[in-house]
C-alpha cells in the first residue's frame, strides 16, 4: 500500500527515462516530430511544469515508436487520461498501476473487477436493452 | 566563497566501463591556469577521444558525439534558447552547477545544417565539463549580463572565431578591447570566462576532435600536404576528420605542423625539426 502511495514519477522523468531505453537523441525524436529542439529539452525538465497536449504526446510515442504500454504511461504521467478519470485520481492510480502489469496479471484483475461489479449491483437498464435487443434479432 | 562541487556526472568518468581494448579515461587534476598544453591538456582530450572511437567509432560525428555526452559520460545534454549579450555568439554552454551541457536552440538549423560545428561545440564544453573548471566559479552571486537568465560564465567573448563564423564586428571589437582600456571596461569582460579557461577547453576540443597519432597517421598519408602545406588540403583534412577548417588549422599550428602568416600556410617548426617523411 506504501508504495502505491508514493510521489507518481514526474512526466519529465517518465519520458526522458523512455527515450533514453530506446537510446535516441532529444534532437533525433524533437527532429522526426519538427518539434522545437528547446521545448523538448523542456519537457524532460522536472522545472517546467506545463505539460504537452493528447496530440503532441501521441506524436512523441509514434516518434520513438512506443509500444501502447509506453504510451499509456507517457498519457497517464501527463494527466492525459479521460474526463472521469481526471475528476477521479484513484481511478488514475488504477491505470497507472494496471498498464505496468503483464497482460495476464491485467486480465485476472480485469476479470476480477468484473466479478466484483456483478455483485455490488444488477445489471444496468442499459445492459438489459441490449441483451433484449440481441434475444429478439 | 563557496565553490562548486564537482559535478556527480564526473565522478564516476576515471572508472566508466572501457571495453575489451582497456581505454582508461585520464582524470583531470584541479583547473589551473599554467598548464602546459600538450602535457596536460591532450592527453587526458585523447583518453576521452579513444573511449568514444571504441563505442562510435571515428571521426567524432555529431550524433555518436551526443550519445557519448548522454549514454557513455551520463552528462545532462539539453537544448536551451540561450541569450546571447550584443555582438557575441553563443554556440552552447556549461552549467557548472549542474553539470549540464547546454545546446543553443537558437543555432538548431546552423547545427543541422553544419553538423561538424555542432560537434565541435560539444567538444568544447565537454572540455569545460572534463577540465573541471566549474569548480573555478563560485555558486551564488555571479555577475550576469544585465536583464538575462543567464546561470553559467562560460560565454566565450571570441567563440566565433574558432568555429568558423565569420564575424569580422566581433573580431575588430575583441581585438579592440585587449588593447584599449576603455572599451574593455564598456565589454566588461570581466563578465566572460578567462581567456586561459576558454584556451584550454578549445585545446581539449581539438585534441579530442583531432588526436596526435590519427593526425600524424593522416599526415603521413598526405605527404604532398607535408611538403607543401596548402588551403585545400587543409579543407580536406578537416572533412576526413568530421571538424571545421578552422579547428584543424588550430591543431596543426598548435602541434606546430604549419604556420600561417596570413592566407600563406607553410611548414611549422616540427615538419623542420623532424620531417615526417
Amino acid at each position: 500500500m506504501a508504495q502505491s502511495r508514493q510521489e507518481p514519477e514526474a512526466f519529465a522523468d517518465v519520458l526522458r527515462r523512455i527515450r533514453q531505453s530506446k537510446g535516441l537523441t532529444q534532437r533525433e525524436v524533437a527532429r522526426a516530430i519538427t518539434m522545437d529542439f528547446a521545448y523538448f529539452s523542456r519537457l524532460e525538465s522536472r522545472a517546467f511544469k506545463s505539460v504537452p497536449t493528447r496530440a503532441t504526446i501521441e506524436k512523441i510515442a509514434s516518434a520513438m515508436q512506443c509500444t501502447a504500454e509506453e504510451k499509456a504511461e507517457l498519457l497517464a504521467a501527463a494527466g492525459r487520461v479521460s474526463e472521469e478519470m481526471q475528476r477521479r485520481p484513484e481511478l488514475r492510480r488504477l491505470y497507472r498501476t494496471a498498464a505496468q502489469l503483464s497482460p495476464a496479471a491485467l486480465e485476472e484483475l480485469v476479470q476480477h473487477a468484473e466479478e466484483r461489479l456483478q455483485q455490488q449491483r444488477p445489471p444496468s437498464r442499459k445492459r438489459q436493452e441490449a441483451d433484449d435487443a440481441t434475444q429478439n434479432s | 566563497m563557496t565553490r562548486h562541487k564537482i559535478p556527480d556526472v564526473l565522478r564516476h568518468v576515471p572508472c566508466l566501463p572501457t571495453g575489451r581494448q582497456g581505454v582508461c579515461l585520464q582524470p583531470s587534476p584541479p583547473p589551473s591556469r599554467f598548464w602546459r598544453h600538450a602535457d596536460i591538456i591532450d592527453p587526458i582530450a585523447e583518453s576521452y577521444a579513444s573511449l568514444l572511437q571504441t563505442h562510435h567509432g571515428f571521426p567524432v560525428q555529431a550524433e555518436a558525439l551526443e550519445r557519448f555526452l548522454e549514454y557513455d559520460l551520463k552528462l545532462p545534454y539539453n537544448w536551451e534558447d540561450i541569450a546571447e549579450p550584443a555582438g557575441v555568439r553563443v554556440l552552447a554552454q556549461h552549467d557548472p552547477s549542474s553539470g549540464a551541457i547546454i545546446a543553443n536552440n537558437s543555432y538548431a538549423d546552423f547545427f543541422e545544417a553544419h553538423p561538424h560545428l555542432l560537434a565541435s561545440a560539444l567538444s568544447h564544453e565537454l572540455g569545460h565539463v572534463v577540465l573541471r573548471h566549474g569548480e573555478l566559479y563560485a555558486d551564488a552571486d555571479m555577475p550576469t549580463l544585465p536583464g538575462m537568465r543567464m546561470s553559467s560564465p562560460f560565454l566565450h567573448r571570441t567563440g566565433s572565431l574558432p568555429w568558423g563564423i565569420s564575424e569580422d564586428a566581433l573580431k575588430r571589437a575583441v581585438k579592440v578591447a585587449m588593447l584599449d582600456d576603455r572599451v574593455r571596461a564598456f565589454l566588461k569582460p570581466e563578465r566572460f570566462e578567462p581567456d586561459w579557461v576558454y584556451t584550454q577547453a578549445q585545446r581539449f576540443a581539438a585534441a579530442f576532435m583531432i588526436p596526435h597519432a590519427r593526425l600524424r597517421e593522416a599526415l603521413t598519408a598526405s605527404p604532398e600536404f607535408v611538403r607543401l602545406p596548402n588551403w585545400p588540403a587543409l579543407y580536406d583534412l578537416a572533412r576526413r576528420f568530421a571538424t571545421s577548417p578552422s579547428m584543424m588549422r588550430y591543431r596543426l599550428e598548435q602541434l606546430g605542423y604549419i604556420t600561417v602568416h596570413g592566407k600563406q600556410i607553410i611548414p611549422g617548426i616540427r615538419l623542420q625539426q623532424r620531417p615526417l617523411l
